[in-house]
């Protein structure tokens, strides 16, 4: 129970002390800069991992012996109740060969910057997908949205969907083969030969889907641009296997944005049938077979992280069961283990900034404890008293108690609300800035973000907010008990 | 009117000042009636005020015991101690010892605030409010209940202190020289107003002072020295 | 001098004011800790990224880039100590039989690259490379086993097989030794007779002649060397005098900027063609501007935030000493009654909040300075009691976390304090002096 003088008196000190202002803006000021600064920081951590996620599968079976075949895989995966569907993938290293005129040519790839940008360079991690399939497991319409999205934000005029993936024809979409006329009229402007009449023109080249950035750095902007794709290969058994080297005309097909940087950079998606064919598995071989590095899988929504766990087993006990004897074990890896060395880079820089918060809110703590501290030495005549009407050592403790606990949840509340408006305004704020004085507190071209990311997580502010409010008491605790030790007969003599 | 209310046996209080033990009370036996007046004369020094300390349980005694309407109070817990005071005994200071940040009436109503707890408090507000506010109006002050002390003259702050030691209705008030920092004319009412309220509620009455002749208007004198009753 | 001995008093008699030094020493200390963390993390990446690095790099160059010609505008320029022509290609460098894993999954690959066949194929003239940047050190690394370790003269062909230096690490990890054959594969564009061009395999058999190591383990893992003829035969057979890119040395290194404009305007003015430009100029740091640019900006948000303990180190100070004030509000009318103007007043309660500040500098530059000599050891113990990693270093490859002292930031952050601490205490020390002598003296 606490006496009724306690809240009474605590009220009338806090409010007849302008100094205790102090203590509530030293909390505010803090809560506000853990509120804003935590929420670009989880805006920029959260939005790499949402980025990371939408370009990951639900599950990937990877780790997988070379020249694997899809089809025993999948009729094993299939048979597990929690797999909804699977998509074969082929990832092999390759370069890409532009085919331009013009004193552009070879540009991008005589640079020996030492960074690990590969849009600037030939490299292409060519990854082969079966369209079809690889819709139902991946997030490979959105992608194509997101693309030319980031290239329309950039260069203002539309630019194209990839039209690749809405071919009706079976056969022509396996291949990602674009419109005959687009074809037809790439090969014109670049000086080919051709049919006379579109019409007439049947397109021929593999389309392959570029990461939006490399588009950028390549500028290529029309369809069905040709280019050359080049891989060097091992064909043929463990002991005695040869290198191959292969190349394909292919046809720029359209840009792609999962906004996960390694993946838009590195990735070139292409038909796993013109990869097989570069890799020595032609379909027309009868002997070929249809190699796979992974398999993409998508699982039923809603699985707890147990349930997932255990899928991820049994997946990983078919899969194995299915691979020649004596294989090294494969691994069903879920979307964060998928990315492990890029997400734990990214999780490392959070570190040093919570440890910058906490500094500032246990300098705050302190503010709270002076004032606190300072009301106590000049009310002890004011102890005094109450002890000798009748106040219980632990009603005069809880006035200071009470104090303080107040100028925290005030402190704090304000904090909580300037800081959650000035997280929405960042952005205006931010462009404002950069208007007024050419400033720029968040760069974002840097991040390549279209703003400031700013997420506000309520489970944080809480956290904030109540670790605010236990600090201040901790605190508050010292000078109350000091208060409440106070012997009365020296605190009524007090000067 | 035969039992004592209040009652100090053998009482002695030391204090240690750094290493030395400073004997202030050496031995106290006294004991006041109810509805009795009794002034503490003597010397400053000679322990009035830490005897009124210690039989107002502000301040525990080395040795010796109190009572209370025949019970032992000294051993009580701190708590208890507190709470005892709050209901039966009642203080008037010589510097009157007001709460800056109060008027005149929050100060008066702080005593009924210290025993009740907060939802209490807020059903009997009103009650306790007129309370307050008839007992300001009995000391004189029935125009002055929004004042602050420092808005207040000497001898008004007095008749705050007073009316806030009356509140709970206590058995007993202790004073410690009510009058020693007042004029002789202001010091004169407030003794009247003090005698005045004793006998009609027949309170019993420990005053502290040096003076005489405000002593010769009490039941009983004691004469304290050097830590001793005299006579 | 009463102002001063007054405010020491003061200070030393009321503990209450170690907690304004104490906020004040906290500010200072993350403020240098921190920086000084990132400074250090920045010198270092500058020094591993400088050491594997000419000064200054011409690229860019068009297809008809004469060499000599090249040279001789270069070396008109004084601050040119020595340049070296580059070709510069990339292919896959395999090993016959020996099958590499298929690319790593985006997401699982090393963040600096150098676990993929694929490389950056430098072509060069040994020599005029050791003039011109540390070539002949990365050759003869201390760390390179002896049985790694290339023959001098290097990138001489063995047996009319050419010869290739590949990365330390890359060597081990796929376990190539001196003597190994492997094949790179690249592609070259070719023009057909009415301009149609295509892409033409390359395969090049080389012969492994030892590792080199620099600073930098993302230069060493994307990068091999071959001498420039190996490269020119197989890829420019008809064009003798062509270069892609020439490292240059220059004597005076704080110069760099000038001289790299100046060479900007003598290398468009010598591979110039119908009125455009070729060429780009880039002093080292340019070409890694956009790396070293992102790890500049951390520490400028971390400064930003570095700064709100400073103000709230502020809120701290302005309640102690206003609460000082208040309570020597009777000190204030003696003082003034025996004579001491309002300005006097005012000093010695400024006194008070800069003696404050400057022991919470120099107790915080003091404990940042030892924490930062000592952060390694700071981390680990705090990783081993909380088990919270303050600073990933295995994430970049250090031994320690780095740290620089910057005298000049530390400077900073002493008059960064200072005039918080000046501002802070000028308000309650104004606000005594307009104490009226006579209230104080009252006491009320």
């Amino acid at each position: 129970m606490i006496a009724a003088f306690s809240p009474f008196l605590a009220l009338r000190y806090l409010l007849t002390r302008r100094i205790n202002l102090l203590g509530v803006f030293g909390v505010m000021f803090a809560v506000w800069a853990i509120v804003l600064v935590d929420s670009v920081f989880t805006g920029f951590v959260g939005q790499i991992r949402d980025d990371v996620r939408s370009s990951a599968t639900d599950l990937m079976l990877t780790d997988l012996p070379h020249d694997t075949s899809y089809l025993a895989l999948r009729t094993a995966l299939v048979t597990d109740e929690d797999v909804v569907a699977t998509a074969p993938r082929l990832r092999h290293h390759g370069m890409l060969q532009p085919l331009r005129r013009g004193r552009q040519d070879n540009r991008y790839q005589t640079s020996s910057q030492v960074d690990f940008d590969h849009t600037v360079n030939g490299f292409a991690t060519m990854l082969g997908i079966e369209p079809a399939e690889e819709e139902a497991v991946s997030g490979l319409r959105q992608w194509l949205v997101r693309g030319p999205e980031e290239l329309t934000r950039l260069y203002t005029s539309d630019f194209w969907p990839s039209p690749v993936f809405d071919e009706r024809a079976p056969e022509r979409k396996a291949r990602m083969l674009l419109p005959n006329d687009a074809e037809w009229t790439a090969r014109r402007r670049a000086g080919m030969p051709t049919e006379a009449d579109s019409s007439r023109h049947r397109s021929d080249w593999p389309g392959v889907v570029l990461g939006w950035q490399r588009v950028r750095r390549m500028r290529w902007f029309e369809p069905a641009e040709a280019f050359d794709l080049l891989c060097a290969s091992f064909q043929g058994g463990e002991v005695n296997a040869t290198l191959h080297t292969h190349s394909t005309r292919v046809a720029f097909a359209g840009c792609f944005a999962t906004g996960h940087r390694t993946f838009d950079e590195t990735m070139v998606l292409m038909p796993i049938t013109t990869l097989r064919s570069m890799l020595g598995q032609d379909a027309k071989d009868p002997s070929s077979i249809d190699i796979v590095t992974d398999v993409a899988v998508r699982v039923r929504a809603g699985l707890s992280s147990a349930q997932l766990a255990n899928c991820k087993r049994r997946l990983q006990a078919l899969a194995q069961a299915v691979l020649r004897p004596g294989s090294a074990p494969c691994l069903v890896a879920d979307w964060e283990e998928q990315n492990q060395v890029f997400l734990s880079a990214v999780a490392h820089e959070q570190g040093m900034m919570q440890f910058v918060l906490f500094v500032v809110m246990l300098v705050a703590a302190f503010v709270i404890y002076a004032t606190l501290h300072m009301m106590v030495v000049q009310k002890v005549r004011d102890i005094g008293i109450l002890a000798a009407i009748g106040g219980s050592p632990r009603g005069i403790g809880a006035v200071f108690l009470l104090g303080g606990l107040t100028v925290a949840v005030v402190g704090t509340l304000l904090g909580v609300g300037t800081g959650v408006l000035s997280a929405l305004a960042l952005n205006d704020v931010n462009d404002w800035l950069h208007a007024q004085t050419g400033l720029e507190l968040f760069p974002r071209r840097l991040f390549d973000l279209r703003e400031v990311p700013c997420r506000l997580a309520p489970s944080w502010i809480a956290t904030v907010a109540i670790g605010a409010v236990v600090l201040a008491l901790v605190v508050a605790f010292i000078p109350s008990r000091k208060a409440a030790r106070m012997h009365p007969v020296e605190a009524l003599s007090h000067e | 009117m035969s039992s004592p209310v209040l009652q100090a046996v053998a009482v002695k209080k030391h204090y240690r000042l750094a290493k030395h033990e400073i004997p202030v009370l050496r031995g106290i036996d006294l004991s006041v009636q109810a509805g009795e007046t009794v002034a503490l004369l003597g010397a400053s020094g000679a322990g009035k005020s830490t005897l009124l300390h210690v039989l107002g349980l502000l301040d525990p005694p080395t040795a010796g015991e109190v009572h209370f309407d025949g019970q032992r109070v000294d051993n009580l817990t701190i708590g208890q101690r507190a709470a005892l005071r709050h209901r039966h005994v009642g203080f008037v200071f010589q510097f009157y010892h007001l709460i800056p940040e109060l008027t005149a009436l929050q100060n008066v109503l702080l005593a009924r605030m210290m025993t009740t707890s907060v939802w209490q408090f807020w059903r009997q507000r009103k009650q306790a409010k007129a309370a307050a506010t008839a007992l300001l109006e009995q000391v004189g002050l029935g125009d002055r209940l929004r004042h602050r002390p420092s808005e207040l003259s000497g001898g008004e702050r007095q008749r705050v202190a007073i009316a806030r030691a009356l509140l709970a209705e206590p058995k007993v008030v202790l004073a410690d020289e009510p009058t020693g920092n007042l004029d002789s004319t202001t010091a004169r009412g407030v003794v009247d107003l003090i005698f005045e309220i004793q006998r009609q509620r027949g309170l019993a009455f420990l005053l502290v002072t040096h003076d005489e002749r405000l002593a010769q208007r009490c039941h009983r004198i004691v004469r304290m020295q050097d830590g001793v009753v005299v006579s | 001098m009463y102002r001063l001995f007054l405010a020491i008093r003061y200070l030393l008699t009321r503990p209450i004011n170690l907690l304004g030094v104490a906020g004040i020493t906290i500010s200072v200390w993350a403020l240098v800790v921190v920086v000084s963390l990132f400074s250090g993390f920045i010198d270092i990446i500058e020094r591993h990224v400088h050491a594997a690095s000419a000064d200054i790099v011409v690229s860019d160059l068009p297809s008809w880039t004469s060499w000599p010609k090249l040279r001789s505008a270069l070396a008109d320029e004084g601050n040119v100590a020595g340049c070296s022509p580059r070709l510069l290609h990339y292919g896959l460098l395999l090993r016959p039989g020996h099958r590499p894993p298929p690319t790593p999954l985006p997401g699982r690959g090393a963040l600096h690259g150098g676990d993929q066949p694929f490389l950056f194929v430098l072509g060069i003239d040994p020599i005029a490379e050791a003039t011109v940047t540390g070539f002949a050190d990365w050759v003869a690394h201390t760390d390179i086993p002896a049985d790694l370790r290339g023959s001098t003269p290097t990138l001489a062909t063995e047996d009319g097989v050419p010869t290739v230096l590949i990365g330390l690490d890359r060597m081990r990890r796929e376990g190539l030794r001196r003597g190994d054959r492997v094949v790179l594969t690249t592609a070259n564009q070719r023009s057909d007779a009415n301009g149609n061009k295509s892409a033409e395999k390359v395969q090049i058999q080389l012969v492994v002649a030892g590792a080199f190591k620099t600073a930098h383990n993302g230069f060493d893992g994307n990068t091999v060397f071959v001498a420039d003829a190996t490269l020119r035969a197989r890829l420019f057979p008809d064009a003798p005098d062509f270069v892609q890119e020439v490292a240059v040395r220059c004597h005076d290194e704080t110069q760099l900027k000038a001289t790299a404009d100046r060479l900007q305007r003598a290398v468009v003015r010598a591979v110039e063609k119908n009125q455009a430009a070729y060429g780009s100029v880039e002093t080292w740091r340019e070409k890694n501007g956009m790396f070293l640019a992102s790890v500049e900006h951390q520490r400028g948000l971390l400064q930003i935030v570095l700064i709100v303990i400073m103000v709230v180190a502020a809120f701290l100070m302005l309640a102690t000493l206003s609460m000082m004030v208040t309570e020597k509000t009777s000190d204030i009318g003696i003082l003034t009654a025996m004579g001491g103007t309002p300005s006097g007043v005012t000093m010695v309660f400024l006194a008070c909040g800069l003696v404050i500040t400057l022991v919470g500098v120099v107790v915080g530059t003091i404990g940042g300075i030892l924490t930062g000599v000592y952060l390694e050891e700071v981390r680990q113990g705090v990783r081993w009691l909380t088990g919270i990693d303050l600073f990933p270093i295995d994430v970049y490859n250090l031994e320690r976390v780095p740290c620089a002292i910057d005298p000049w930031w530390l400077v900073q952050v002493a008059g960064m304090a200072f005039v918080t601490g000046g501002l802070v205490s000028a308000i309650p020390a104004l606000r005594a002096a307009r104490h009226d002598p006579l209230v104080s003296l009252r006491g009320i």
